[in-house]
């Protein structure tokens, strides 16, 4: 019988994590977060699936022991670095249903912080208003339609989170990633190239090879993220249509952020890397992914 | 006409702009040259909301200061450089290649440092 080898690395251990929840096997995906989260506490990429398996749970069973826990791992993750857009915007959501508003406030607060016109922070501020000035000003018929299936101040009822209100969490499948994994190849070989990234649109890293003399970089996921995120909206909503492609030239190195379907592509570059060529093969990389 | 607004102008004429504006950090507009289709305030507060976002990027990948900034659609790109204490953002056409307009946004860049007090 061949044992099976236990993940060595946060970016395993979410995968493994993922592999479980697409089976829908919460169980197994509760374990794997509590073992990986043993082996790495302050993995931020772990303590955000563990959030969003928590969450899946509690969609499940409805009990809100689960939204607690969800909570505790997005705080722990926002104290180890607090621009993660996902765990801010998720926290906000979970205090919001729970009538906790100035901690939701606080959660989009630093949202808006980093990108003031991100439109889901804005659209759940502006509903936050409404509740708070409705509970000020007395009953507003929808309000108190609200509080009235709302749980008490600082709780979390059973309802408090339809399945709905949880978005975003939804990436490619495994098959989808490993699509665009065993890709990667192309880029082997590159002069220039540092690293390689795939993250997805959450912010969470799925695969990252690095080069042996890279150091790695912090916060690699959740800032290429934002940045994606930021631009998107930048694009769209100056009426260019939707996001390819992002570089950035800085005088330390060169980061490619390419739009990848279900993902994010990331390559980390020398300063002195021919951007042509790396054009080129990113090209390739996208034409072999539509093949 | 102001020394910047002719600076855009002449950037403008290269082929493949469609225009460029001058923004502080804060997303207020400097000063503009854009067509019709675009709303210079909207966009740079929107260019001031990417520009934050990459330089707590750069600060945390400790690459110093990011120089530039490209994002690429099919329907155009929009670069977005560095000035100091402004950005100046180029708005492209689809399809132009923007390594030949490299050197031209390098160009205007350092004409409106030299000319505002941006730098």
């Amino acid at each position: 019988m061949v044992e099976e080898k236990a993940p060595s690395n946060p970016a395993e251990w979410v995968a493994a994590i993922r592999g479980h929840r697409k089976e829908a096997d919460l169980k197994g995906a509760l374990e794997a977060c509590t073992k990986g989260l043993q082996a790495f506490p302050d993995s931020t990429d772990i303590l955000f699936i563990y959030g969003e398996v928590r969450i899946d749970c509690f969609n499940q069973a409805k009990n809100s022991e689960h939204l607690k826990a969800a909570l505790v791992c997005f705080e722990k993750l926002l104290k180890i670095n607090p621009r993660h857009y996902m765990a801010n915007l998720l926290a906000a959501r979970i205090y919001y249903k729970g009538r906790a508003w100035i901690r939701a406030e606080e959660k989009l607060a630093a949202i808006l912080k980093m990108s003031p016109s991100d439109p889901r922070a804005l659209e759940l501020k502006a509903a936050l208003q409404k509740m708070k000035n409705a509970a000020k000003g007395g009953p507003a018929p929808e309000a108190k339609e609200a509080a009235a299936h709302a749980p008490d101040s600082e709780e979390f009822g059973e309802e408090a989170i339809a399945k709905e209100s949880i978005e975003g969490l939804q990436g490619g499948s495994e098959g989808e990633y490993e699509n665009l994994i065993s890709r990667f190849s192309i880029f082997a070989r590159l002069d220039g190239v540092r690293g390689i990234h795939l993250i997805d649109h959450a912010g969470v890293e799925i695969k990252s090879v690095l080069k042996k003399d890279s150091r790695g970089l912090s916060n690699l996921a959740t800032n290429v993220s934002n940045i994606y995120s930021a631009a998107r909206l930048c694009m769209r909503k100056s009426g260019l249509g939707t996001l390819q492609r992002g570089t950035l030239l800085t005088p330390g190195g060169n980061v490619i952020i390419v739009n990848v379907f279900y993902g994010l592509l990331a390559l980390e570059l020398d300063t002195d890397a021919d951007l042509k060529v790396v054009e080129m093969r990113i090209s390739r990389y996208v034409e072999a992914l539509a093949e | 006409m102001s020394q910047l607004k002719s600076i855009l102008e002449k950037f403008n004429h290269n082929e493949g702009v469609e225009g460029s504006l001058i923004c502080g950090h804060d997303g207020i507009v400097v000063e503009s040259v854009l067509g019709g289709r675009f709303d210079a305030h909207e966009m740079a507060a929107l260019v001031s909301s990417v520009h934050l976002a990459v330089g707590n990027c750069v600060e945390d990948f400790q690459y110093g200061r990011a120089n530039r900034f490209q994002m690429s659609s099919q329907n155009g790109s929009l670069v977005i450089s560095e000035l100091g204490r402004g950005l100046f953002v180029a708005v492209l056409s689809g399809g132009v290649d923007a390594a030949a307009i490299n050197a031209e946004i390098f160009q205007a860049a350092n004409e409106i440092k030299k000319h505002a007090n941006l730098g």
